[in-house]
């Protein structure tokens, strides 16, 4: 950021420190505002009609103050300097003691900048329209089975601000854009729905080269190949999980529990094992917050720490934690850069960004050529974990069986489970196919863009669920 | 500005008619880690839901400040949007003047008791479920939260109604290991007041859930006879409730449509949404349109008796509206929800029913099912753990299998219904039922 602000939101230097001053007023270790003024809009379209033209405002503030580890938050509407200094002031009150640390003097960093969106609407939604529009037109002109379509575009638009008694002066700007088209086949009996997403943290330029036909098409052509597939027969067998959203299995399976949340209160599976082997030799793994524009990066995060590339596994050894301020200190580990909120109705935390599997050296055809028997995972739906026990599920929404190293049926109803432990040291093949796919994580401090992303991979034995029969 | 004041800005503006729902809230969580304060977070939100009416067709948008300049900014929005819209189904707002059912207050006496007290209770949970066994490592989540609301809906048709509730909510999860295995059970209760929050039945829960669980394994993949636990039987119902909702018959995501009328599940299954149901944590004498709530069945000895309806869908569908528009989290579009939905109760206890299973399986636990399970097509594939049932007993423990099975199926294959509804439930719950036969996904 090349301008250096003296004011923010009405706060100046001089309001920003009384305000800290009072919330340290009784011995806390840290006090912090976090002020907050977004947009956010949503249109829909409906069987090619605009149905849904929504939009909305968020603003306010959330003081907090640390002492001891034990943190006191308030999340408020009203963020006038009197609001933020009474809460400052009932914040204090909930500690008691002298004064311990000073408010350092305020400094903003020059922080070299990941995302910046430029043109974010016009007068009126022209073009808009004409993405819905074309999506749309992409899955009916597909086949006369979808007999739904709705694409949507939502943006949010976010100007943070936050000053903290450890020096931090930051603001930052985000406009996460994303587009989405669900088509529903159905054959009469049974109905069938797929979909299809993109999205940048960016603003319409992010459109210049996308094709919505080919989009919505492609949401078409996956909710038909499933309305005629056959019902996963169940099982324990190798699964090859494709590139791009395929990464929620790294995501759920073992980044949660990499999350300074649950690592802190010892409530993960890969507490304690930093140095230690957590993945078969062939796994790297990185957080990256910023890449250029994408779905899960910012300049700062919602601490004022600038986003960093953070390495987590290295040839299948455990490199880093996912930590922001208040657990570094418990933790005696280094700030990553990732402590994010939904907005300032939550209290922030270590959350992921970008998270994805480096490539690795097989081609995808390699891969499925040297799998006798098993599932092809084309396209994952969500899933969810419990950290403490490492259990997780995700399932997948466009399937297709392997046998004798060709891709072959095309199957339904498919869910993976199994043990975050497990499944990273059973990954024996990775592709050199690295893509992204957009997803929203939601956990403690609310629902984040996450990029979840990597090559094709394969995992030697995994439990598939699934009924079986047509 | 006053909320009067927004409806006549929003009049001058051109638009045909115009309503606001605000909702003021107040809460208050506190958390405790190893029996040290974690953290205690305070919130203080408003917001101003806004929505206006043009040739037909509705706009919605929201702010959380009444300042003339941001009123005015999401004014002008709204007039962009509302312009911008298609004509589709015809949108409607409700005229005031309708008598609504008194129903029992909702509120919590939390504010009459200090933070220390809430902090000692908490205490209390997490050294007497560390008491309980050796096995008890730790208390991973020990929490709680009171909340209370007030909203207010008006519009420029004569609507004015307000509404208040204040309720806690403590939450419990321990942790067991033997070593090798690490396990967690959970348990919480959704009370009014303070001194109601049934502790000992927290405690007895999650530490029990968590033991139980110890040393679980995998079963054989194959079908099964499957009895869900009340609360994982909630889950899966609510998480399909949507089937019976006016707006996924609106949207074609729902087999239901054309089925009103005919008989869709079950003999034994009776589904009622019932906004004043006395086991129910929240009554509701009207919905978020100002429609008055009215009890009904969904579906009557299997027979699918209609869809919950707001305004426009009740219109859609040539159908009465039946009080079911609501907000989803108070802001954005209105949609149609239940109230309060349960499938009506058997005869039977939980243990009962487990004793009619020779070889089945005993769920206790589902998770993944928003990604799992397809409301559309009633397919479900849900990560599970429970307990091998055997000649009517519960026998080992078993996790990471996953029960298969279509919902409209399922719904014609229920052969015992229990007895036990949870008291104090919100939105959607479901007795402990038997179903004949599963797909289960196991080793």
């Amino acid at each position: 950021m090349s301008v250096k602000h003296t004011e923010v939101f009405g706060i100046t230097e001089d309001i920003a420190k009384g305000i800290l001053e009072a919330a340290l007023s009784t011995g806390g270790d840290f006090a912090e505002v976090y002020i907050e003024n977004s947009a956010n809009e949503v249109l829909m379209m409906r069987e090619r009609k605009l149905a849904n033209a929504n939009a909305s405002k968020v603003m306010g503030a959330a003081v907090r103050v640390i002492k001891d580890g034990t943190e006191v938050n308030a999340s408020v509407t009203d963020f006038t300097p009197e609001k933020l200094m009474a809460t400052a002031k009932v914040l204090a009150d909930s500690f008691e003691g002298e004064k311990r640390v000073d408010v350092l003097p305020f400094v903003e960093k020059t922080v070299p900048i990941a995302v910046d969106p430029k043109y974010i609407r016009g007068e009126d939604y022209t073009e808009e329209l004409k993405l819905l529009s074309g999506a749309t037109e992409g899955a009916y002109g597909y086949s006369p089975e979808i007999v739904q379509v709705m694409a949507n575009l939502t943006k949010k638009e976010q100007r943070i601000f936050v000053f903290a008694s450890d020096s931090t002066w930051q603001t930052d700007y985000r406009c996460n854009t994303r587009i989405m088209c669900q088509a529903i086949a159905s054959d009469g009996k049974d109905m069938q729905p797929a979909h299809s997403s993109f999205g940048r943290n960016q603003g319409m330029e992010m459109f210049e080269g996308f094709d919505p036909v080919e989009f919505g098409r492609n949401a078409a052509f996956n909710a038909v190949e499933m309305l005629h597939a056959d019902q996963m027969q169940g099982g324990e067998m190798p699964v090859v999980i494709h590139n791009g959203f395929g990464g929620v299995i790294l995501h759920e399976a073992c980044v949660h529990g990499l999350e300074a949340t649950s690592v802190a209160k010892g409530m993960s599976v890969f507490c304690g094992k930093l140095g230690e082997k957590v993945a078969s030799d062939i796994v790297n793994a990185v957080d990256d917050g910023t890449g250029e524009n994408l779905w899960g990066s910012i300049n700062v995060d919602d601490e004022g720490t600038p986003a960093k590339r953070n390495l987590l596994i290295e040839n299948g050894i455990l490199k880093s934690y996912l930590v922001d301020k208040r657990n570094s200190a418990k933790m005696n580990h280094p700030i990553t850069g990732s402590s994010r909120r939904e907005s300032y109705k939550y209290q922030t935390t270590s959350r992921m960004t970008n998270t994805y599997f480096l490539p690795g050296e097989s081609t995808f055809e390699e891969i499925i050529a040297n799998t006798k028997y098993g599932l092809f995972a084309k396209e994952m739906g969500g899933g969810s974990v419990n950290p403490a026990t490492g259990e997780f599920n995700f399932a997948v929404d466009v399937a297709y069986m392997i046998e004798d190293g060709k891709i072959t049926k095309p199957v339904k109803g498919a869910t993976l489970v199994g043990s975050g432990k497990d499944v990273l040291l059973r990954i024996d093949m990775i592709g050199n196919n690295l893509e992204y796919g957009y997803g929203m994580c939601g956990s403690m401090s609310g629902s984040v863009p996450t990029i979840v992303g990597q090559p094709t991979i394969r995992v030697s034995s995994m439990t598939v669920g699934g009924k079986g029969g047509k | 500005m006053t909320l009067q004041n927004v409806i006549k800005r929003g009049l001058e503006l051109g638009l045909e008619a115009v309503e606001v729902y605000a909702n003021t809230s107040e809460s208050n969580t506190i958390k405790l880690d190893d029996g040290k304060l974690e953290s205690y977070n305070m919130k203080e939100i408003f917001s101003v839901s806004i929505r206006g009416l043009k040739d037909g067709k509705m706009a919605y948008v929201n702010s959380e400040s009444l300042d003339d300049e941001a009123i005015e900014s999401v004014l002008q929005s709204l007039i962009k949007n509302v312009t911008a819209l298609d004509a589709t189904e015809p949108e409607f707002m409700y005229e005031g003047g309708s008598t609504y059912v008194t129903v029992p207050e909702v509120k919590s006496d939390y504010k009459e008791h200090t933070t220390s007290e809430k902090i000692a209770m908490l205490k209390k949970l997490e050294s007497e479920a560390r008491a309980k066994s050796d096995k008890i490592v730790k208390i991973g989540y020990c929490q709680y939260s009171e909340t209370s609301q007030k909203a207010t809906l008006m519009n420029s048709k004569g609507l004015d109604l307000t509404r208040e509730l204040s309720y806690t909510t403590t939450f419990l999860g321990a942790l067991a290991s033997n070593g090798e295995q690490t396990v967690v059970g959970m348990s919480g209760d959704i009370n009014l007041n303070f001194n109601d929050i049934e502790c000992d039945r927290i405690v007895e829960e999650s530490t029990e859930s968590a033991l139980s669980q110890l040393g679980a394994g995998a079963i054989e993949t194959g079908k099964y006879p499957v009895v869900f636990k009340r609360d994982a039987a909630s889950e899966i119902l609510s998480a399909f409730s949507s089937v019976f909702l006016g707006d996924s018959a609106l949207r074609k995501m729902t087999l239901l449509t054309d089925k009103v009328g005919t008989k869709v599940f079950g003999d034994n299954i009776t589904i009622v949404d019932d906004p004043f149901s006395d086991v129910a944590l929240i009554k509701y004498p009207f919905d978020d349109e100002g429609v008055p709530c009215r009890t009904k069945n969904v579906v009557e000895n299997g027979v699918f008796c209609g869809f919950l309806n707001n305004l426009k869908t009740a219109n859609f569908l040539k159908a009465e509206p039946t009080g079911n528009g609501f907000k989803a989290g108070g802001t954005g579009s209105i949609t149609s929800s239940p109230t309060n939905l349960y499938l009506k109760e058997g005869n039977l206890t939980k243990d009962e029913i487990i004793a009619t299973v020779e070889n089945g399986i005993y769920v206790t636990e589902v998770n993944g099912l928003h990604a799992g399970l397809n409301p559309i097509s009633g397919a479900f594939n849900v990560q599970a753990s429970g307990f091998v049932i055997k000649d009517g007993k519960l026998d080992r423990p078993i996790t990471l299998f996953v029960v298969s099975g279509n919902f409209y199926e399922m719904m014609n294959d229920v052969v015992e219904i229990g007895n036990d509804i949870e008291k104090r439930f919100v939105n959607v719950a479901c007795p402990t039922i038997k179903i004949g036969s599963l797909a289960i996904s196991g080793k």
